[in-house]
């Protein structure tokens, strides 16, 4: 299933550059309706993203904290160059990246074994509950660790675009704006980051014709 | 490798990747497509990479902790009103710098001068032993009405010439020691120069701040005729 990125009607549209300037304006004025209005907005993608890229919940939950943190530090310097979602992308990722690099100093090795989910607990089955039957359930598990193990061979930078183009659905030029990088870039890094996957993840494909 | 229609298996390859972002020109698109057709190997790669994308597309969302959004607002107010008292207080500093250092020195010179003026650097123990602060003495000392009547009442055994006498007055008021200045100490004068010793009452004189030092005072008689 295709995940619905949290967006509220800012994102959408032609009078939406008109509203993302009065909301702007709003954060810029410091207005507490508009933070939580950020927060309730943009925490849950923010999230998914840092889960993604940290492989680990609470690493992640406090990866979003710390975010938001500098959009509040640095809103008053936001000029509309961008879009709010994708500066507030560019501002997560240099957090993320930053504590991949400095785990990377630590000497920090984290993998994420297969039983796992978000919360570091064994997959939870309910057979009594109607839905995916207990064998669903346990593939989707496996899949989605396979694929977190995946992404955490890969490097910093090398996950980030893989995770925004293809889980979070970015094109490539905001990949490129908020990575800071050029859309050129963005196109070959990807290549080599999906023939990475598909290496690591060659059991799970099934051959489609295209 | 292999070249088909101009086009290797490696650039191809290369691509596949954003053929299947639809991010490659409509010349690209024809040349990569004209090989897959004839090409087993890149259209197995092509067939993968779409399923990777597919895969990963699918790829659940990882459950969201339940106190996140509320400890985020929370964490989020906590810097904003931080970020306001510090607002606040460059403010309110930016405002007084500029009055400290003036004001700082207006008080100093201010005590300095008054400490100059007065003569408030020396100790009250430093003007009580050395009777020379005089300078420093604000009000000289003054004999009480009952002293100078006494003064009047008395008839010294003067002869013709003056009679004069320095009497060191403490801060009680009396007169602690005495010598004779001109003038000559005889048993005729004797009892009435220790009574005056004895019984005279003097106001001491005082400081600035009215505190009473050691004094001086100069007493001359002098017989008139007539």
């Amino acid at each position: 299933m295709r995940r619905e990125i949290a967006l509220n009607d800012l994102e959408r549209g032609g009078i939406v550059d008109a509203q993302e300037a009065v909301f702007v304006a709003r954060l810029q004025a410091n207005e507490d309706a508009a933070y939580d209005e950020l927060v309730r907005v943009y925490h849950t993608s923010i999230f998914h993203v840092a889960f993604r890229m940290l492989g680990d919940s609470s690493d992640a939950a406090d990866a979003v904290q710390e975010i938001f943190l500098k959009v509040f530090r640095n809103v008053q310097g936001f000029r509309g160059d961008s879009s709010l979602k994708t500066w507030i992308y560019r501002i997560a990722f240099s957090e993320i990246l930053n504590r991949l690099r400095w785990w990377k100093r630590r000497f920090k090795s984290s993998t994420v074994s297969l039983d796992d989910t978000a919360e570091g607990k064994g997959p939870v089955f309910r057979l009594a509950s109607p839905g995916p039957s207990p064998h669903q359930v346990l593939e989707t598990k496996e899949r989605d660790g396979a694929v977190q193990h995946a992404l955490t061979k890969l490097s910093g930078d090398h996950r980030s675009i893989v995770i925004l183009r293809d889980i979070e659905g970015f094109s490539y030029g905001e990949i490129a704006e908020i990575l800071g990088i050029s859309s050129g870039t963005v196109k070959s890094r990807l290549a080599r980051a999906r023939a990475d996957m598909k290496k690591s993840l060659v059991r799970y494909l099934p051959v489609q014709r295209y | 490798m292999k070249v088909l229609n101009n086009i290797s298996c490696d650039a191809a390859q290369e691509l596949i990747s954003p053929f299947i972002d639809s991010m490659v020109s409509s010349k690209e698109a024809h040349l990569l497509q004209e090989h897959l057709s004839e090409c087993h190997d890149c259209r197995h790669e092509l067939q993968s990479l779409a399923s990777l994308r597919t895969l990963m597309a699918g790829v659940e969302p990882s459950p969201v902790p339940e106190d996140l959004q509320l400890e985020t607002r929370v964490r989020l107010s906590h810097e904003r009103s931080r970020s306001l008292r510090a607002w606040w207080q460059s403010r309110i500093d930016n405002v007084l710098k500029p009055f400290a250092v003036p004001a700082v020195m207006g008080v100093m010179l201010t005590f300095v001068g008054f400490a100059v003026l007065l003569g408030n650097l020396h100790s009250q123990h430093a003007y009580a032993a050395d009777s020379r602060a005089v300078a420093v003495i604000y009000q000289q000392p003054k004999g009480t009405d009952n002293t100078l009547k006494f003064l009047r009442a008395v008839q010294p055994t003067v002869q013709d010439q003056a009679f004069s006498i320095q009497g060191e007055i403490n801060d009680a008021g009396r007169i602690d020691d005495f010598s004779v200045i001109s003038g000559t100490r005889s048993q005729g004068n004797e009892p009435w120069l220790q009574e005056l010793v004895l019984l005279s009452q003097w106001r001491p004189a005082t400081t600035y701040w009215g505190l009473p030092v050691r004094s001086r005072v100069i007493l001359s008689f002098v017989t008139v005729r007539g």
